[in-house]
């Protein structure tokens, strides 16, 4: 087998999680390459110098500047999507009954008789729906 | 007067769900317990301490944010870095206005750039000249690595995360994490060749 083909399998030794088949395979190969060997030692170090970095700590009272942000955020209270869908449908109705009354009034203002009882009433109630959606 | 919870023993899956049902002080816990490892991300990815400060603090209201679309049972830390490191990549592509490639090296044209400062990574700002030479070595050879191996390698050697855990923290699939931590392991080799024995390995084995 050759080095490219072993590879994956190399590294997978370097971080342990070969089986024992895999591990084996890995061993023979390295006893007879120098070249793969040079190769795993060298990611040994890279693994034993980039884990052995001084540890990094977040700064004093990072902890405390988050959860700030963060109860500031949960006291808002959320508009829940459906509550707003349920909201613009509500309104979407009332338009559509004002836009059907004020046909419903046009009609008898222009098929009743000019004049009478109905119409008057027919035309304040118009005027009066016009003002509103007129808002 | 109120008394103070224990939350010792108390896995992070549990915390984020008791977060997700709006219980911040269960959040406060796993911010406490990953400010240093997100922190810690950040700051060797962006390279600048105030910078990382930012995308960290943003990195925790995003995963607070999130915390309604968390799967019960599924694993937290690598769901939380994948917010992270999403974060600091989408920094660093700003910064850098998309012309660089993540995944071209740090250095002009792939060469080392002996004025670049080197990173700061120290948590205390009297620490910005790194003490010892080796260590400011290995960090500018992390440094010099493209960004996308420059994340695999770090969640792999200083977060110790098993390829699968690294996968789910990238969104990358297993292969490509193979392939580039392979790829960083052997850019590293090659830089870190001439590095002297001792410093930043000798805490390594001492530990």
């Amino acid at each position: 087998m050759s080095c490219a083909d072993l590879m994956e399998t190399l590294q997978m030794y370097v971080d342990g999680t070969t089986d024992p088949e895999e591990s084996r395979r890995a061993e023979d190969h390295l006893a007879e390459c120098e070249d793969c060997r040079h190769r795993v030692e060298g990611w040994r170090r890279v693994a034993r110098v980039v884990a052995g970095l001084e540890p990094v700590m977040a700064p004093e009272g990072f902890a405390d500047r988050v959860m700030e942000s963060i109860r500031r955020e949960a006291a808002v209270p959320r508009r829940v999507a459906i509550h707003d869908s349920h909201e613009s449908l509500t309104v979407s109705w009332t338009w559509a009954a004002a836009a059907g009354l004020m046909i419903a009034l046009g009609l008898v203002l222009w098929l009743g008789p000019e004049g009478s009882a109905a119409a008057n009433v027919a035309r304040g109630l118009l005027q009066f729906l016009a003002s509103l959606l007129g808002r | 007067m109120s008394v103070a919870r224990s939350w010792a023993g108390l896995p992070d899956e549990k915390l984020a769900e008791l977060s997700a049902a709006g219980d911040t002080d269960a959040f406060a816990e796993l911010v406490r317990r990953y400010q240093d490892r997100l922190y810690g991300l950040a700051l060797r990815l962006t390279g600048d301490r105030q910078e990382a400060e930012d995308v960290a603090q943003e990195a925790f209201i995003n995963i607070f944010r999130a915390l309604g679309r968390y799967r019960r049972g599924e694993r937290f830390a690598p769901w939380a870095y994948k917010i992270t490191s999403n974060l600091c990549i989408d920094h660093l592509r700003r910064r850098r206005g998309q012309v660089v490639s993540l995944d071209a090296p740090s250095g002009a044209d792939g060469e080392e750039d002996e004025q670049r400062p080197i990173p700061d990574w120290s948590s205390s700002p009297e620490k910005v000249v790194l003490e010892q030479e080796g260590e400011q070595q290995v960090l500018r050879a992390i440094d010099e690595l493209p960004p996308n191996y420059r994340l695999v390698v770090l969640l792999r050697h200083v977060d110790d995360m098993t390829y699968d855990d690294i996968a789910a923290a990238t969104g990358l699939p297993l292969g490509t994490v193979k392939n580039r931590l392979f790829r960083a392991r052997e850019m590293l080799r090659r830089k870190l060749s001439h590095l002297r024995q001792g410093t930043a390995e000798a805490r390594s084995v001492s530990t």
